[in-house]
């Protein structure tokens, strides 16, 4: 593409204001980078990276962008685990750090967010009004409420136990790719019935529109009981959670869980005693104190069915906030032996333990490293595995980096499909394309290809997610 | 950000300049950091030492040439940093000592209170360390924190050299730039070396309760702490400050971001992005302004660099040794 | 530094600098970060970045790159948060490392090896 960079940045400047249109390269690169392990490549650089502070300058850049035909990738966070964060193809970057609004209003029942606010700044500021947040990213320190509900992701949470966000959000304003400014939903508590657009913006991925404010229903923080259990192996866990949902029993909001090698490593992290197995952790919620309490003793019960060496409810705060990070560690201490390779398999709930038993073979499979191991902690009882491939060593090639994440990538969507199961958590685009294609075939591809065709006739926003390019 | 590179190739010039050729950061070769010691009878060599490493001193003049400098700045095309510079030191250092303008008189005036605060909290304990008068040495805490690691060899022999022709062992420091460098950065490059080094708070603190017996008067003020990233962060010294304020009847209130999640004060980068650090240091205050407007610090350069904004923002910023001057 | 000094630490810059995961932990308790209306070359992940393509020679010793580099403040939070540190990744460490490395080019009398 032959853009004229001087032009360019006169034209956004006029725009945005000159301070916050950034054509150096170094801001250019640490724009594009994202979480995955492989360096940039020039086409992921982008001319200039924009930084509006309300929606009518979005709706002029993207005029602008769609007169000049240039691409605009939407930057929240940049953590995306499945590669929508990168920008695939030159452009411009639009940051929305500079969009940090938030208004809480308790007689309205709702808050109204702007999109670059960090959900742990979310979580702060609800918290004086006594409400939740009812998203759970590992990454909320730096994860946006834009970027989280545009990926419609619940992160740690069950969704069986509260459900994701889009489940909350009760309207909202969206700039279309072609630059209107459009509102969309209700400002009552009881959400649109029908075809209210705002369902076809929630998990969009930046496709069909830049989103600028959110409004979500206020959720009243409920009352927690965490409980821990101690397993020989993962397996009991495992049939434990295919009982739950086999029994009908309303499911944690959280449902975590360290495989064998996984809680040692955390364990020592934290400074506790390495464990026999495997460990649970679950957290238990209520709308009321008594309901809370009573839930987690007659799930404490419910618990026996797998087994477990001992489980227990933990009253401590302090030892509970030690053994809940223990899972954070784990990754993070796995990290200095080496490399890990992620995966996200929601299976079918009574395939569970069939898909975590293939999900160890495609490890120890795996076509560009021999006799890799496998570790999984996570979200077990959401259901969800995060199957890890772990290398022990850092030193493998660029190339090499990108082939391991993009075959765990298949094969695991590969269990994905087979198990009658679609990632929960990450997304559906960029490097989850093929999966989308295999799984629910080409007519409905296609037909996503058409709506976004509809919504962004020149193909201006996050270019190259949905063509599924690398 | 417009010629930073320029600048910041001026800055890190002038200062590898000054240090190589006097030991001094600002290149000043007349003495200026003894004047506080009138009327303490402190002995000139000893096994222990109050190491000051002119810090406090410094600070008249860190105020009138980063002033300088700022105003300075736009006209930095025309001929470099380095004539200001050298402009400033000349009118500082060699030519005026008595130094008479209003911002700095003030400062001065504190950084003898709390050096002699010291001592005297330091003597109300038992302990009377030495001190070296002229001889006493910069730590070489910027060429460090500016990375310029290729001349700090050079300067740390030097002063490694000068304690032990002066059969130092132990080294008292009063900021925590100059213990983190005595402590963790001079063992780099000195084989065995084998001086000890702590803080003066750490010291003061293990003798709380003597301290608290020879205090005059109980201050019973209210504070907002604000703690210096090195001290905690780098250094780990947390509660030291804690236990001496509390000895001196001082109640100390905690603010958001405090101990080892203290915001910085944003000293660090004052001397070239002015603009950035107003903001850093604007945000910390009203962190701080919200919970009480006494300050309370430990460092010098927080000191300067908070008490810029007494007047705007309403505050008093107070050094820990201050009150210690006060107390006893 | 002679020649063989700054290719050592370029090599162990770059391999300090390969642990960072660019999970963006570490950027909003970054004072620079914050008071620059959090622009993320001003945060300690984006100078990690800016510092490892500096030395892949992407990028070259400007204006922008030694603003971003040298306006950290050395303050530590960031080391606090880092999601790296299991792995010894000391990120104010390595910024300041950095800052050596650019002093070879930046100061005056010296032959200006160009990083």
């Amino acid at each position: 593409m032959d853009v004229n960079i001087s032009k360019l940045t006169k034209d956004l400047g006029k725009i945005v204001g000159k301070e916050h249109v950034r054509t150096d390269k170094p801001t250019s690169v640490v724009y594009a980078k994202d979480t995955m392990p492989w360096d940039l490549e020039e086409k992921n650089i982008p001319y200039a990276v924009v930084r509006p502070s309300n929606s009518q300058e979005i709706s002029k850049l993207l005029k602008y962008a769609n007169e000049k035909l240039i691409p605009v990738h939407i930057h929240g966070s940049g953590t995306s685990l499945v590669g929508l964060a990168r920008p695939k193809t030159e452009g411009i970057v639009l940051d929305t750090a500079r969009m940090k609004k938030i208004r809480v209003y308790p007689e309205r029942g709702y808050f109204e967010a702007e999109p670059g606010l960090h959900i742990v700044q979310v979580k702060k500021e609800l918290a004086k009004y006594n409400a939740m947040l009812p998203l759970f990213p590992g990454s909320e320190l730096v994860a946006t409420i834009g970027g989280t509900v545009a990926v419609n992701t619940s992160a740690h949470g069950v969704d069986a136990a509260l459900g994701k966000p889009g489940d909350f959000v009760l309207g909202f304003e969206v700039v279309l790719p072609t630059g209107e400014v459009i509102q969309t939903g209700t400002e009552s508590t009881r959400r649109a019935a029908g075809i209210d657009p705002t369902k076809f913006f929630v998990g969009s991925e930046g496709l069909l529109g830049v989103l600028t404010l959110i409004r979500m229903r206020l959720v009243p923080l409920p009352y927690f009981e965490n409980i821990v259990a101690y397993y020989k192996t993962t397996e009991d866990i495992i049939d434990t959670v295919m009982e739950m949902y086999k029994q009908g029993i309303h499911p944690p909001l959280f449902y975590e869980f360290l495989d064998e090698r996984a809680a040692k490593i955390g364990f020592e992290a934290v400074g506790l005693e390495e464990p026999i197995g495997a460990v649970a952790m679950m957290r238990v919620h209520s709308w009321s104190k008594l309901g809370s309490e009573d839930k987690a003793q007659n799930f404490l019960k419910f618990l026996h069915v797998g087994n477990p060496i001992e489980a227990k409810i933990v009253e401590d705060i302090d030892e509970w906030n030690t053994i809940w990070t223990s899972r954070a560690e784990a990754g993070n201490y796995m990290y200095r032996l080496g490399m890990t390779f992620g995966s996200e398999i929601s299976p079918r709930v009574d395939k569970l333990k069939e898909a975590f038993h293939d999900a160890q073979l495609i490890v120890k499979n795996l076509k560009n490293y021999n006799n890799a191991e496998f570790i999984s902690f996570g979200h077990i009882g959401a259901p969800t595995i995060h199957a890890y491939a772990f290398i022990p060593t850092k030193d493998i090639s660029n190339d090499l980096k990108k082939a391991l994440t993009l075959e765990m990538r298949e094969k695991s969507e590969d269990l994905n499909i087979k198990y009658g199961g679609c990632g929960g958590e990450w997304g559906l685009t960029a490097q989850r394309v093929s999966f989308l294609k295999k799984k629910y075939g080409e007519s409905l591809y296609e037909l996503l290809v058409r709506m976004k065709k509809a919504f962004d006739p020149n193909d201006i926003l996050n270019r190259g997610n949905l063509q599924g390019w690398i | 950000m417009k010629r930073s590179k320029k600048f910041i190739s001026e800055v890190l010039s002038t200062l590898k300049d000054n240090i190589q050729r006097t030991g001094d950061p600002f290149g000043i070769k007349s003495v200026y950091w003894t004047g506080w010691t009138k009327g303490l009878d402190l002995q000139r060599s000893g096994e222990t030492i109050l190491l000051t490493a002119r810090m406090y001193q410094m600070l008249p003049y860190i105020i009138q040439i980063t002033g300088l400098v700022a105003s300075a700045r736009p006209f930095i095309s025309r001929g470099g940093l380095a004539p200001i510079v050298n402009v400033g030191n000349r009118i500082m250092g060699d030519k005026i000592i008595k130094v008479k303008s209003l911002g700095s008189k003030n400062i001065r005036s504190k950084g003898k209170k709390v050096l002699t605060g010291i001592v005297n909290a330091l003597s109300a304990i038992g302990q009377r360390p030495a001190y070296l008068y002229e001889d006493e040495p910069y730590s070489g805490v910027l060429l460090y924190d500016l990375g310029l690691d290729e001349y700090i060899e050079d300067h740390i022999k030097k002063v490694y050299s000068l304690l032990k022709s002066h059969n130092v062992k132990k080294v008292i420091g009063v900021d925590p730039h100059t213990v983190f460098m005595f402590k963790e950065i001079y063992p780099k490059y000195i084989k065995n070396y084998d001086i000890e080094v702590k803080h003066y708070l750490e010291i003061l603190s293990d003798n709380k309760d003597t301290l608290r017996k020879a205090c005059k008067k109980s201050l019973d003020k209210k504070f907002v702490i604000h703690d210096s990233c090195y001290m905690t962060r780098e250094l780990g010294i947390i509660e030291q400050v804690r236990r001496v304020s509390s000895s001196l009847g001082i109640t100390i209130i905690e603010p958001e971001n405090t101990k080892l999640d203290t915001a910085c004060c944003g000293g660090p980068i004052e001397y070239a992005f002015r603009d950035l650090t107003e903001k850093v240091s604007e945000s910390r205050i009203q962190e701080l302004v919200g919970v009480s407007k006494n300050i309370l610090v430990e460092c010098p350069i927080c000191l300067i660099n908070l008490r810029k904004y007494e007047k705007k923002m309403g505050i008093n910023v107070w050094d820990i040794g201050e009150l210690l001057f006060g107390a006893l | 530094m002679d020649i063989k000094e700054s290719q050592a630490l370029r090599s162990n810059l770059l391999q300090e600098i390969g642990k960072c995961r660019a999970c963006r932990f570490c950027i909003d308790v970054c004072p620079s970060y914050q008071s620059t209306e959090w622009v993320e070359n001003m945060s300690p992940y984006g100078r990690l970045q800016i510092l490892k393509y500096l030395i892949n020679g992407a990028l070259d010793e400007g204006d922008p790159l030694i603003y971003s580099l040298y306006s950290c403040l050395q303050c530590g939070r960031c080391d606090r948060l880092c999601k790296a540190k299991g792995q010894n990744l000391e990120v104010s460490k390595l910024i300041r490392l950095g800052k050596y490395l650019l002093s070879q080019g930046l100061v005056k009398g010296k032959k200006s090896e160009k990083v």
